[in-house]
């Protein structure tokens, strides 16, 4: 049967009932995008537009277009990310990479039901726990689905109290056999959650903070360059599936030193037992966070230094996360070549990789000033 | 020799912070190669310029670093909670001296609840530096301590820490003390962050860009009673690798090593494992490609407070290693 024509869905309505609006229609201000309201707005459309990894395609578009005439060595690689190469005006300016990646986390259709729902599998690491009744859009015209239960799946009741594994979950699109399914959607489908981002009071709530608060942050570094050093952004893809993108970023752009921006999680909520929570990772609210030492990287000393003194100089909270664990595009980027001295600073977040994650305002935007800051003193003897 | 090793297997030097290491290493290279450099990451490099035109690029490394335990939260009395920089006998761990940069002294404790349950985790752990509370606690999130555990003998074997590493970089700088001349370009590279996944070795064969390379550290020996099925055993003779977790040696090095041996009269054993890796895995990984192989020291209690090693083994290992950069490649 012949598919129908995709056109029909553009008209179709979001779960909230709103007609949505493409984000790539909507052109930035030309004025500069470190002014508060602009920053948040350009969060919104980046957290809003769907960047599962390998498929960053509208992600990457908010970020061109918002540098469109504004930044001058733009560049696209054979693995999507986006690379800036900004001028410096110091002639023996530091080459200094800095990393925000353009992918989230989510899922992924690969077969269709004789009843018309979805399976699927996770695409980087989903929190399973956090799947079941959650509204999702399927495929680049945001189809909208909810993630069900499989409907031949008998649950002993005390079942119901545990995680549901993905295998047996499916993605409800309405549609009445695997027929009419396959007209709106296909094995391959990237599916993301249906998740408006909200900015209210100093919290902010949307969909894969982690990283388009880190991208926001990067568009406002090129549009606006730390003095003394030579910027070269990375936008890179496929971070969460194994900093893939990255790994030929840094070999492209062969900077001096590297700074990644990413989210890391915040796990400060109370124990439930009362005892003390001795792993909390950061803390929502005490400032951005320097990593040390992660599961991938031991930072470079200098550049955590570098970090600590800039965020003393300028009054700016900083905390430690927590050694041990994890990893970002610096661990990529470090070992790239003859080896890049790196440090990652990210915002903490809670609910890091479910449908909606948290963060506090401050947090990111002190993340961004400190960044900013900290580039702008980055000298050559510091990383000798 | 022994006081060579004492000097490096005492000295401070978790994964990320050789700089102490750094320091005795070149003192000890004065003199002994034509250029000595460090790289971004931190390895520092000693080369001895080609000889003659048929001599090849041949690059012998060995790890600076050892396990650290990097504080993570100081609690609310007075215990420092850790994370492990590099991979950590968690049964060696518990009652350990352990040591900070600053030289402060604590211990490795564990509630008396989890001492119970035979599953034990790191985050069940703390160091406990006799501090009573968190007021005015000596530690900070960031440091990190190493085993306290200075080099003892006890026979013909050494009892130390660290000796992981520290053990290869003894050989290094004994064999380029020694080597009276080589047909060769010689490159000792003494890496960073060995313990933590091999990181300094693959950007030191990404600089150095070798044709072959050898990695000398300790390897495991399974000359204990009740050891898994290794064949390696202390006092038998620097061990040749041909395969571990993530490398098969190169099979013309193998023979290279054999032979040389042979030559020589010098004890030697193959290794067969199943476990385990070194910098050799990464650099036969660099660029386009490196012809390696890879030298043991046989070694007990590795990853623990206490390693062991035989002195004799750590002696022909130097002589090996000679052997094979004083002659021509076979192949």
């Amino acid at each position: 049967m012949p598919r129908k024509a995709r056109s029909r869905t553009r008209a179709a309505k979001n779960p909230t009932g709103q007609r949505k609006t493409a984000p790539h229609r909507r052109a930035p201000g030309a004025s500069s995008l470190a002014r508060g309201p602009d920053l948040i707005e350009l969060a919104r459309r980046l957290s809003e537009a769907s960047g599962i990894s390998g498929d960053e395609a509208a992600v990457r578009r908010v970020v061109l277009e918002s540098l469109q005439g504004r930044a001058e060595q733009v560049s696209v690689d054979a693995l999507g990310n986006v690379l800036v190469r900004c001028r410096s005006s110091g002639r023996r300016a530091v080459r200094v990479m800095v990393a925000a990646h353009l992918d989230e986390v989510g899922l992924m259709v690969v077969g269709i039901s004789r009843e018309g729902m979805l399976r699927f599998e996770k695409v980087g690491g989903v929190d399973e726990r956090y799947l079941l009744g959650k509204p999702v859009w399927v495929g680049k015209d945001h189809l909208p689905g909810v993630i069900g239960l499989k409907p031949i799946h008998l649950w002993d009741p005390s079942e119901v109290r545990k995680t549901v594994p993905v295998d047996s979950l499916l993605i409800d699109i309405g549609a009445a056999s695997k027929e009419a399914a396959s007209q709106w959607t296909q094995p391959g489908d990237r599916v993301a959650f249906a998740t408006r981002f909200e900015a209210h009071g100093r919290l902010v709530r949307g969909k894969a903070l982690d990283d388009r608060l880190g991208v926001a942050s990067l568009i406002s570094l090129v549009l606006d360059p730390p003095p003394n050093i030579e910027l070269l952004a990375a936008f890179t893809t496929q971070e969460e599936v194994g900093l893939r993108g990255a790994r030929v970023a840094a070999y492209a752009l062969e900077p001096q030193a590297a700074l990644v921006l990413d989210t890391t999680p915040a796990q400060d909520l109370p124990m439930g037992d009362r005892s003390e929570n001795t792993s909390y990772n950061t803390k929502l609210g005490a400032g951005p966070a320097a990593y040390l030492a992660d599961g991938g990287t031991i930072s470079n000393r200098r550049l955590v230094n570098l970090l600590a003194e800039t965020a003393r100089a300028e009054g700016l909270p900083l905390q430690l996360r927590q050694p041990g664990g994890g990893a970002t595009d610096a661990a990529a980027i470090h070992l790239t070549r003859k080896g890049i001295p790196s440090v990652s600073l990210s915002v903490p977040a809670r609910y890091l990789h479910t449908p909606q994650s948290l963060a506090h305002l401050d947090d990111w935007l002190n993340t961004l000033r400190l960044s900013r800051a900290a580039l702008a003193r980055l000298t050559a003897d510091m990383l000798r | 020799m022994k006081a060579l090793i004492a000097r490096l297997a005492d000295a401070y030097g978790p994964s990320g912070k050789e700089d102490n290491l750094r320091q005795i290493i070149r003192a000890e290279l004065k003199g002994l190669s034509d250029y000595i450099s460090e790289d971004p990451l931190g390895n520092v490099h000693a080369v001895l310029k080609q000889k003659a035109r048929a001599g090849r690029k041949i690059m012998i490394s060995a790890p600076m670093d050892e396990i650290g335990l990097m504080v993570s939260y100081v609690d609310e009395h007075g215990f420092a909670r850790f994370t492990a920089l590099g991979e950590v006998d968690l049964l060696q761990c518990l009652g350990a001296r352990v040591r900070f940069a600053d030289g402060r002294v604590g211990v490795i404790g564990m509630g008396d609840r989890q001492r119970e349950s035979a599953r034990r985790s790191l985050s069940e752990f703390f160091i406990d530096v006799g501090a009573s509370g968190r007021e005015n606690h000596p530690l900070q999130v960031g440091d990190t301590a190493v085993f306290a555990s200075p080099l003892a003998e006890a026979g013909t074997t050494l009892i130390g820490k660290g000796l992981n590493g520290r053990i290869g970089a003894a050989i290094l700088i004994e064999t380029l003390r020694r080597l009276k001349h080589s047909p060769h370009e010689l490159q000792f590279v003494f890496t960073v962050q060995e313990q933590v996944g091999q990181r300094g070795a693959r950007t030191a064969a990404f600089s150095l860009e070798p044709e072959i390379a050898i990695s000398v550290s300790a390897t495991p020996s399974g000359d204990t009673s009740g050891a898994a099925r290794l064949s390696v055993a202390l006092g038998k003779g620097p061990a040749i690798k041909v395969r571990d977790q993530s490398l098969l040696s190169d099979p013309r090095v193998v023979r290279w090593m054999v032979q040389r041996a042979e030559e020589a009269r010098l004890p030697h054993q193959l290794e067969v494992s199943e476990v385990g890796t070194t910098g050799a895995a990464e650099i036969q990984r660099s660029r386009a490609g490196v012809v390696v192989g890879c030298l043991g020291v046989p070694c007990r209690y590795l990853h623990g407070p206490a390693e062991m090693v035989d002195l004799n083994d750590v002696e022909n290992a130097v002589r090996l290693l000679i052997q094979l950069l004083a002659m021509p490649v076979p192949f």
